[in-house]
């Protein structure tokens, strides 16, 4: 019945909760004063997509009580509970008498359910528990939500609405349940969303040497920019219309920047304005590489470039600054490098660089373990040898790297030890050699083990040869970690402390500290043997380096010592 | 009076802790007290012994002396039931029953007279019975008060007798049954031995203030001590026992005392179905007024034009003065429509199909109900096939009978995830039922041994409890009579099966396979080797007896269901009190001859027969069309305006996404960006191409750029005409962060500790970020699917990347 729609639920529809209208009308039939509301409702999409606030909108405009909890909020089965029932009590205004009424713990859903029962028993008017995102429980058990959908069952005036992002649907376990789907904005709704609601398209205040911009011709400029937007960067990456206004507010400072700054736009034209095509010619940028990196979510921005407004204009100021001032300081420098110091002031400016995260020592022994853990062993001898620091040497080690560069695909997933054995002699130096021949093949052997590969053991011919070029990419590619001991690992520090050190100092014991240090801070870890006891003898331990090479890397440049001399590949 | 009283379960705990004895001396009369005290520890030790090792407990009971000789009464009684039914006085009754029956009309017309032993009746009993049945007008308090001077009486003539010494088979010795029937026909709480710890009093001195006695049910431990077999016989009845041998004959008529205890549950059935409903009603109907001017604005302009349904054709034709007339109908008759829609709201008849298994439930319950015959049974079927609407159905008619014989205890496999917290659940629903204050039920279940000690001791001797007096029933009518069962129900019943050891459902089939206490047990369940999982003892004490559910097997039995569902009978009409008879039959016209028939609805119905066969889905598919129907309540109007309103209606269902659809899998899949397939399509090619199960992305995301780059190369080879089919290459980042969402949506999965190969050696666990080892929870042909779909729909848009996405699926 029509008439059942409140006419400011009409409007709502029309100003708020826009492209959810379907959803907005279904709930509100669902949900009315007047008729009885099914237990639970599932209201399923992917996440942005507007499904709390629609539900929440609907209800309120039906004066309907309702809270919300959300479970990604919840610790345990038992933090939501608790949750839920303080939210209820909160919600009806009678924590008063919640000494009085001797409520039990509430240590498990049939606790729950009796205090519910106790609270909501007089009461006539519906209560509705949304519970958001609900896959996304902590420690739920496989009992909890299929209780939680009965719990209405003896409580007439409670109904339930789950909320979900998983494509899996809920096991609830019971009929009846209306599943409400909340479908991603469609290009033209997300477009409309971000033009409807656009970020500041100006700086405020204006600085003064910004041309006058029209209004309209502003609009229209954004109303591109939204599509552009769209279509490049957000729609092939994600269905988020958060993101999608996130990156918008990001981009837009600088893609209007030529406009605002009052800069002549480039290239013969007959007017000098500013127009679409032309600051996106200028601006291409934006589009590629910069706007790729503004997509990604990070606590500490990396780009040094300003991104708003104000960062922008005082970006602009010192630039100006600079220019004015540099000619009276002297003449000679600014022809050498007019933009060195803007980019270092700007730099200084964007990126604080604070202290590093690792001392010096541990940065390092950082590298010496990934190092350890992405070296196969029977490189050691190469890189890492003492022997070998040597210029002869040095070259020596070169062409063993490029050989084994070139033929490493082949060589290096031989399963059987026949042959490796043939195929290590000719691939490098006789004294090399040696040692190679000298590894056990159990080294060999735990190393094929590392591979969490669905490989079948059986072995025709064909397979064997597929399984092992699918191997070889498999190294190549997954960088999987591989456990090391302590010993290797400050072998390999001695090896690439640049300053070397000395023989006779013992250093196992500061390793040791630095590593649990390391080990707090996740970037190594303890490989734990599953079904083993705890290993007695620490140099029987096995690390493992967890971060990945560009962490590494990035490490060590703070310090000034790399990686790059000491890898084979 | 209620200190020195002290009824709560504590008194029990004290009692057999033994340091409370002295305690109760304060408090009570002295040499009743102790005495009891000595008698306690036996049975409580007994009990213990009992309820932790369930098997024994059978023994334990057979070596009872008494129990014999009982089960030869049960024999006898209900022979003896059927000649009442027939009201015959049965040849076993004594000559003093006749008397009192003939004075008695309604205790012939009842189903179970008890032995009357009115001889040692003294007159103190006979007058408490006489005040009970004028309290049964005046609520509970005064029963239980009169309940309470009827046990204390009981008590002195206890004493005075002197009999109870402890027994040799270490049980405690029971007060003769003609002093216990009196008290308990007024409170049967009373019936679980209140009568052993109450101290002496006179009954004047207990009516003005004592606080509430329980039922028989009380969950109280003191009650459980005096429930629990009692063997002891006063020398007349013993006699007469042997004599007639049929001690236990009335034992069902005892339990048939009527619980006054608790507000009638009847009216509190009525209060919670039609007071719902009025109420409601009276909102809708204020709220109609309100209704009334929106529904005016919006027939004299349509402001809805937003809204996909509310454009109906027929508004604008509509007049606004019929409408306005018969809005309060339609709300009303749309609350008993919508109602039905939500299960919330009982049909008065069972579905036609599972008609046979409605009887047999139904005389199954009524069987426990009225005649005490203890049973189980199992209700086998689908979700949503109806087992709980027809147990439902069925106590719901029995309540109108036996509206306060039977307790009911709700459990559901779900939310009682083991069996002390289910046992908490029983004690707070029949604590609830008993209206007891939940300080007393808070104390129980402390352990669960002590829980279970006691909810067995109440449950395992009833038979004890004798009506003997026919005078109350004379006074209190036939209801008096009768006993209370529990229906226990069981939802999910295989979730209990799961409980370690199966204890509680042990204990329950033990109930109700003995001649204990008249349970029936209900379990309901979806799976259909749900006896399977029942431990062989367990097993042995279900009855087997079952009763499937099925589902509809033909579309008609179907589409009836439905009609049913929607029509509104003339009970119902009855029932709600608001609705015009008029209104009720345009409605009916209108479901049979427009809203069923049309084109949309009949979609839905069938297309829900053939895929879920589950009547709730449908009902909720069809609730939003009947929230909006708009059924022409003017005679004037042709039904093609009704025509054009259903259709407008089932719009709503068939136009937006379906309603009962639970999110899948695929769907997701067509929803997701280019960049979140290429990686799936990446990793399910390592999987199809390289016979990899797990892949990390460091993996996919190589063969990402691999198949990127490949792509590209062939399209400047090409020439590339189409400069939109270029797929972006991204950068790791942003492929790790929709590797991420991927993991996040479900669509790809990690794998969890090492493969079996590997030795154990890999925790698989221990891997993080771009080195752990994921699976796919999608093929490549689902990709394949959901890539054709997605770009089918979004048309012209990336509809270049589209078929280098779809090369990728099937270039393998």
């Amino acid at each position: 019945m029509i008439a059942s729609l409140p006419d400011e639920l009409v409007n709502s529809i029309q100003q708020q909760i826009t492209f959810r209208q379907t959803q907005l009308l279904q709930l509100s039939l669902f949900y009315s004063d007047g008729f009885p509301s099914p237990d639970v409702l599932v209201a399923y999409g992917p996440e942005d997509v507007a499904k709390l606030e629609t539900i929440q909108h609907a209800l309120t405009s039906q004066n309907i009580h309702h809270v919300v909890v959300n479970c990604r909020e919840c610790l345990s089965q038992r933090h939501l509970l608790s949750k839920i029932f303080s939210r209820c009590v909160k919600s009806l205004g009678s924590e008063g008498a919640l000494e009085e009424a001797r409520y039990d713990r509430l240590d498990s859903i049939n606790a729950l359910f009796g205090n519910l029962k106790k609270l909501l028993q007089p009461r006539e008017e519906k209560l509705v528990v949304i519970l958001a995102c609900a896959d996304q429980q902590r420690g739920a058990t496989a009992t909890l939500f299929p209780a939680l959908a009965r719990l209405c069952d003896s409580i007439p005036c409670l109904s339930i609405i789950l909320t979900s992002s998983a494509p899996q649907p809920l096991a609830l376990h019971k009929a009846g349940i209306p599943y409400l789907y909340f479908p991603p904005f469609r290009r033209s709704e997300a477009i409309k969303l971000l033009l409807r609601d656009p970020p500041r398209l100006l700086p405020d205040p204006l600085p003064e040497y910004a041309p006058s911009i029209k209004q309209e011709k502003l609009n229209s400029i954004y109303n591109q920019f939204a599509t552009v937007v769209f279509d490049t960067l957000i729609a092939p990456t994600t269905n988020s219309i958060v993101k999608y206004r996130q990156t918008i507010e990001r981009l837009w400072p600088r893609f209007i920047w030529p406009l605002v700054s009052g800069e002549t736009p480039t290239g013969r034209s007959t007017n000098n304005n500013w127009d679409f095509a032309r600051l996106l010619s200028r601006n291409r940028i934006l589009f590629q590489n910069e706007g790729e990196e503004s997509l990604q979510e990070r606590l500490i921005s990396v780009s040094s470039l300003p991104s708003t407004f104000e960062e922008l204009v005082l970006h602009k100021a010192e630039q100006d600054e600079r220019l004015t001032t540099q000619p009276e300081s002297g003449t000679s420098t600014t022809s050498k490098s007019p933009f060195k110091p803007v980019q270092l002031s700007a730099a200084e400016h964007h990126t604080p660089q604070g202290p590093p995260l690792l001392k010096f020592f541990s940065t390092l022994l950082l590298l010496s373990a990934y190092l350890a853990s992405h070296t196969h062993p029977k490189h050691d001898i190469v890189l890492f040898s003492r022997l070998s620091n040597t210029s002869s040497t040095n070259r020596r080690k070169k062409k063993y790297l490029a050989r084994s560069r070139a033929g490493g695909i082949t060589k290096t997933p031989t399963k059987s030890p026949s042959k490796k054995n043939a195929s290590a002699p000719d691939g490098g130096d006789d004294n090399d050699n040696d040692t190679f021949n000298t590894t056990p093949s159990k080294k060999r052997k735990t190393s094929t083990k590392d591979l969490d590969l669905a490989l079948p053991t059986t072995s025709t011919p064909k397979k064997e040869r597929a399984d092992r070029s699918m191997r070889a990419i498999f190294e190549k590619t997954s960088n999987i970690a591989r456990p090391f001991i302590l010993e290797r690992a400050i072998a390999i520090l001695r090896a690439i402390h640049p300053d070397g050190i000395k023989m006779g100092k013992g250093i196992a014991d500061r390793v040791y500290a630095e590593l649990a240090e390391l080990e707090r801070l996740r970037l190594v870890v303890r490989q734990d043997e599953r079904g083993k006891v705890a290993v007695e003898d620490i140099l029987e331990e096995q690390w493992k380096c967890l971060v990945g090479r560009e962490w590494v890397v990035e490490a060590g440049r703070v310090w000034g010592v790399g990686i790059e001399g000491w890898e084979v590949e | 009076m209620s200190s020195d009283f002290d009824p709560s379960p504590r008194a029990s705990k004290r009692r057999r802790t033994g340091r409370y004895g002295s305690q109760r001396t304060l408090l009570a009369d002295p040499v009743p007290q102790i005495r009891h005290v000595s008698s306690q520890f036996t049975t409580e030790k007994y009990e213990d012994d009992v309820n932790l090792e369930g098997d024994q407990f059978d023994d334990d009971e057979v070596n009872t002396p008494s129990r014999s000789t009982r089960k030869s009464g049960n024999r006898s009684a209900t022979s003896r039931r059927k000649a009442n039914r027939a009201d015959n006085v049965d040849s076993h009754i004594s000559e003093e029953d006749i008397p009192s029956r003939s004075d008695t009309p309604s205790a012939t017309r009842s189903l179970r007279v008890t032995r009357t032993r009115r001889s040692q009746q003294s007159p103190v009993d006979r007058n408490v019975a006489d005040r009970n049945s004028e309290d049964v007008a005046n609520g509970n308090n005064a029963n239980e008060l009169n309940g309470e001077s009827a046990a204390d009486q009981y008590e002195d003539e206890h004493n005075e007798q002197g009999t109870p010494q402890p027994r040799s088979s270490g049980r405690q010795r029971r007060p003769p049954k003609r002093l216990l029937e009196t008290m308990e026909r007024d409170i049967p709480t009373k019936r679980s031995g209140h009568s052993t710890t109450q101290t002496s009093r006179e009954p004047t001195e207990s009516a003005p203030a004592s606080p509430a006695l329980k039922g028989i049910l009380t969950p109280s431990r003191k009650q459980k001590r005096g429930v629990r077999k009692s063997v002891m016989f006063d020398q007349d009845e013993k006699v007469i026992e042997e004599q007639f041998g049929f001690r236990d004959i009335e034992t069902p008529a005892v339990k048939k005392l009527p619980k006054r205890a608790t507000p009638h549950p009847k009216k509190s059935k009525a209060v919670e179905h039609n007071d719902a409903i009025p109420s409601a009603m009276v909102e809708e109907e204020d709220q109609d007024e309100d209704h009334d001017d929106v529904l005016e604005d919006m027939l004299l302009d349509e402001p809805l034009v937003t809204i996909p349904v509310p454009k109906l054709p027929h508004t604008e034709t509509f007049s606004t003065h019929s409408l306005v007339q018969n809005a309060p109908d339609l709300q009303a008759i749309k609350h008993i429509v919508l109602s039905r829609l939500t299960s919330s709201f009982l049909p008065s008849q069972p579905p036609t199909h599972l008609q046979t298994q409605y009887t047999q439930l139904h005389s199954l319950l009524k069987a426990t109900i009225e005649s005490s015959e203890s049973n189980s049974v199992l209700l086998l079927g689908p979700h949503g096939a109806g087992k709980s609407l027809l147990l439902n159905l069925a106590l719901s008619d029995l309540s109108s009978t036996y509206s306060n014989n039977y307790h009911t205890v709700h459990l559901n496999g779900f939310i009682q995830t083991d069996d002390r917290q289910a046992l908490r659940e029983i004690w707070r629903q029949l604590g609830h039922s008993r209206n007891l204050e939940e300080r007393e039920t808070e104390d129980i279940g402390a352990s669960y041994a002590d829980t279970m000690a006691s909810l067995l001791s109440l449950l395992s001797h009833p038979d004890e409890m004798m009506d003997d007096d026919t005078e109350t029933k004379n006074n209190n009518g036939a209801q008096i009579t009768t006993s209370k069962s529990i229906v226990f129900i069981l939802d999910e019943f295989d979730l209990f099966t799961t409980h370690p050891r199966q204890t509680l459902l042990y204990n329950l089939f033990d109930i109700a396979q003995s001649r204990k206490a008249p349970i029936v047990v209900v379990g309901c369940s979806c799976r259909m080797d749900v006896i399977e999982c029942l431990e062989k003892r367990v097993k042995s004490r279900f009855s087997h007896r079952w009763v499937l559910v099925p589902g509809c097997r033909t579309l008609g039995e179907w589409q009836e269901e439905v009609r049913r569902a929607l029509v509104v009978g003339e009970e119902e009409r009855a029932r709600m009190g608001v609705v015009e008879q008029k209104c009720a039959e345009q409605w009916n016209v209108y479901i049979e001859a427009t809203f069923l028939p049309s084109e949309d609805t009949q979609k839905l119905i069938k297309s829900h027969f053939y895929t879920t066969k589950s009547l709730p889905d449908l009902f909720m598919a069809l609730y939003p069309s009947i929230a909006i129907s708009q059924p022409p309540f003017s005679t004037r109007k042709a039904t093609n305006d009704a025509r054009t309103v259903a259709t407008g209606a089932a719009q709503l269902t068939t136009r937006g996404p379906e309603l009962s659809a639970p999110p899948s899998i695929l769907a997701v899949l067509i929803t997701l960006p280019v960049l979140h397939l290429s990686l799936l399509i990446s990793m399910c090619r390592l999987e199809t191409i390289h016979t990899l199960t797990t892949s990390n992305f460091n993996l996919v995301y190589t063969h990402y750029t691999e198949l990127v780059q490949t792509s590209r190369l062939k399209q400047t080879a090409f020439g590339s005409v189409t400069h939109s089919g270029t797929l972006r290459q991204w950068g790791r980042e942003t492929c790790r962060g929709a590797w991420e969402e991927l993991g996040l949506w479900g669509m790809i999965v990690p794998v969890v500790g090492a493969r079996e190969d590997d030795g154990g050696t890999r925790g698989g666990g221990a891997e993080v970020g771009d080195t752990r080892s994921w699976r796919s929870e999608v093929a490549l042909e689902d990709v394949a699917w959901a890539i054709g779909q997605k770009f089918e729909d979004e048309g012209g848009f990336g509809g270049g990347a589209g078929e280098v996405l779809s090369k990728w699926c099937s270039e393998v």
